[in-house]
């Protein structure tokens, strides 16, 4: 991932490439699949889907170590997988 | 008749509209829709749940080939696909339900999802209005709400699981207060913020409340102002769907759990305190069986059922009986005996109406008040008539009124002022109720309706009437 200290602003989106930035971490995402729920009309509460980590119980142990593993090596500014960098392309 | 037309409360979903036509309920399908149904036709478990009478009956229907009536839907080009749907008797709303009913009501939806997993499908809702009762039945509605699980996605539909039917039910079971006037007065629900309010420190400890109330109330806030996408997270950290299932299964143990705090209500031991001899009550239930018996009706209505016996008796010569009390715990009684007997023809409903639901949600027909929805051609008014007056203050001549306007055949029973169950009402207030009178009563009846029979019981107190519309009657004007 790379870090961006952009302010608050949003470029184009083309389909295949998805860029947010996020103004109060300064991360950038780079997303290279399309938005997973077309049909989706419910808001499902980012809180709620995070719980259900939880609510998986001992299942979760592994998805809650790789979850906030990604966030403490973030937070920390360490290289994440290889997969997290951004492709050079796309507006 | 009724020309065919857009289920009111089918707009949110953008991917498929229902339309009601005569005994038919169609469902028109986007493009994108209809790749979800074309996955959901192919899964072993949806025809399995169809036989066993879970899922609508659902099939798929050529466009083309549909009356002309429906030309008008047909031919825009964002349907593709088109579906037919047995329709439901008369639709109910989880606010006129029993603790029993959405407790069921929710158990089938999870049932649905366990099912749907195995095969790689989900819910993308949790709502109690993809549900509707036949008889005693829970049948799942919402075909719509199918779609492929994506892996690596948890479950959309679980935060309004939570805020339409976990919750409600906690309410009732924890605390004792009736999640009715909740239900009907936000069509989202509960939020779990103001569930976490509602609950005491000693509450925390129960069954389900850390996890689901507390603990989600607090992340729904910690998260509400991120950009992150969590779906982006989970999906790398690798959710998978056995969270889900595992999710499923425990929201299920919680909820066979949960019961409602076991007090009688005031009318719950009828049987014992109704106050009619074994004569009169001989004599009642001869009579409304008699008058049951004129003709096999369409749909039967009986307001204030109580413990059902009458609703009962007319059942037998009706399609089928909606029985309403405004009591929950009676209802929810019959609900359960009904149930344990299999019966398919009674629909319970708790109901007051003195106060029943007009047009609510958006545009105020989203969710429509229940003479929307079905209009009896029987209606029982038993032991009734002195609640709505007396009790409820509802002007005499009014009620009937409204009776006449639900062009209905009537078999309905006057309680005068010196029987005990109206003098007990009286005791303490004025009687300012001057048209509760015989005379009264029986002239404004014959405006509207003919008495086919009347009958007064040996007790004295009490009279029934089997009275028809005029029109039935072959009267061309009433008095």
């Amino acid at each position: 991932m790379r870090v961006e200290a952009a302010v608050g602003r949003r470029r184009s989106l083309n389909r295949s490439a998805h860029v947010i930035e996020l103004t109060q971490l300064g991360w950038t995402y780079h997303e290279s699949a399309a938005m997973s729920w077309p049909l989706a009309y419910l808001d499902p509460g980012a809180g709620s889907m995070l719980l259900q980590v939880i609510l998986g119980g001992v299942a979760a142990i592994g998805v809650v170590c790789r979850l906030f593993w990604g966030r403490i090596t973030s937070f920390l500014g360490i290289r994440g997988r290889s997969g997290d960098d951004p492709p050079s392309t796309t507006h | 008749m009724a020309q065919p037309s857009f289920a009111p409360g089918s707009f949110r979903d953008r991917t498929s509209r229902v339309i009601l036509d005569r005994d038919s309920v169609y469902r028109a399908l986007t493009h994108d829709a209809h790749l979800e149904w074309k996955a959901l036709a192919r899964t072993k478990f949806f025809p399995r749940l169809m036989k066993a009478g879970m899922i609508i009956s659902t099939t798929e229907v050529d466009g083309a080939a549909i009356a002309e009536d429906l030309a008008p839907w047909t031919g825009e080009t964002k349907w593709t696909g088109w579906l037919r749907h047995e329709r439901v008797e008369l639709i109910s709303y989880p606010f006129e339900w029993s603790f029993s009913m959405l407790r069921d009501a929710a158990i089938l939806q999870l049932d649905v999802i366990e099912a749907a997993i195995e095969e790689d499908m989900i819910l993308e809702d949790g709502s109690p209005y993809n549900v509707q009762f036949r008889g005693t039945t829970p049948v799942f509605i919402d075909i719509g709400s199918f779609q492929r699980l994506a892996a690596g996605e948890p479950w959309a539909g679980y935060r309004q699981f939570c805020q339409l039917c976990l919750f409600p039910l906690m309410l009732e079971a924890y605390k004792g207060v009736s999640f009715r006037p909740w239900l009907r007065g936000s069509l989202e629900g509960i939020e779990a913020e103001t569930m976490r309010r509602l609950m005491s420190n000693r509450d925390l400890l129960r069954r389900g409340v850390f996890l689901h109330v507390l603990l989600q109330a607090k992340l729904q806030s910690r998260m509400a102002a991120t950009d992150r996408s969590i779906k982006q997270d989970l999906r790398r950290a690798g959710f998978h769907k056995t969270l889900i299932l595992a999710n499923v299964r425990r929201l299920r143990r919680l909820i066979r759990r949960l019961s409602p705090p076991a007090e009688a209500s005031a009318w719950s031991d009828y049987e014992q305190t109704h106050g009619y001899s074994r004569e009169d009550r001989a004599i009642k239930e001869d009579f409304v069986r008699r008058a049951s018996a004129v003709q096999t009706w369409n749909m039967v209505w009986d307001l204030g059922c109580n413990t059902g016996t009458f609703a009962r008796i007319a059942a037998e010569h009706a399609h089928y009986t909606l029985a309403t009390d405004a009591d929950p715990v009676v209802i929810d009684l019959l609900y359960q005996r009904l149930r344990d007997q299999q019966d398919g023809s009674i629909l319970p409903l708790v109901v007051n109406w003195a106060d029943s639901t007009s047009g609510i949600g958006w545009r105020g027909k989203e969710r429509q008040s229940l003479t929307d929805r079905g209009r009896p051609d029987l209606t029982l008014c038993l032991g009734f008539l002195h609640h709505l007056v007396i009790g409820a203050h509802v002007p005499l001549t009014d009620f009937l009124d409204w009776l006449a306007e639900l062009d209905t055949d009537l078999v309905i029973e006057f309680i005068d002022k010196r029987d005990p169950a109206v003098a007990r009402m009286l005791r303490d207030r004025p009687d300012i109720y001057d048209d509760y009178q015989p005379a009264v009563f029986e002239t404004r009846l014959r405006a509207a309706f003919d008495i086919v029979d009347r009958k007064a019981l040996p007790m004295g107190t009490r009279t029934l009437y089997f009275a028809r519309r005029c029109k039935a009657a072959g009267i061309r004007a009433c008095q």
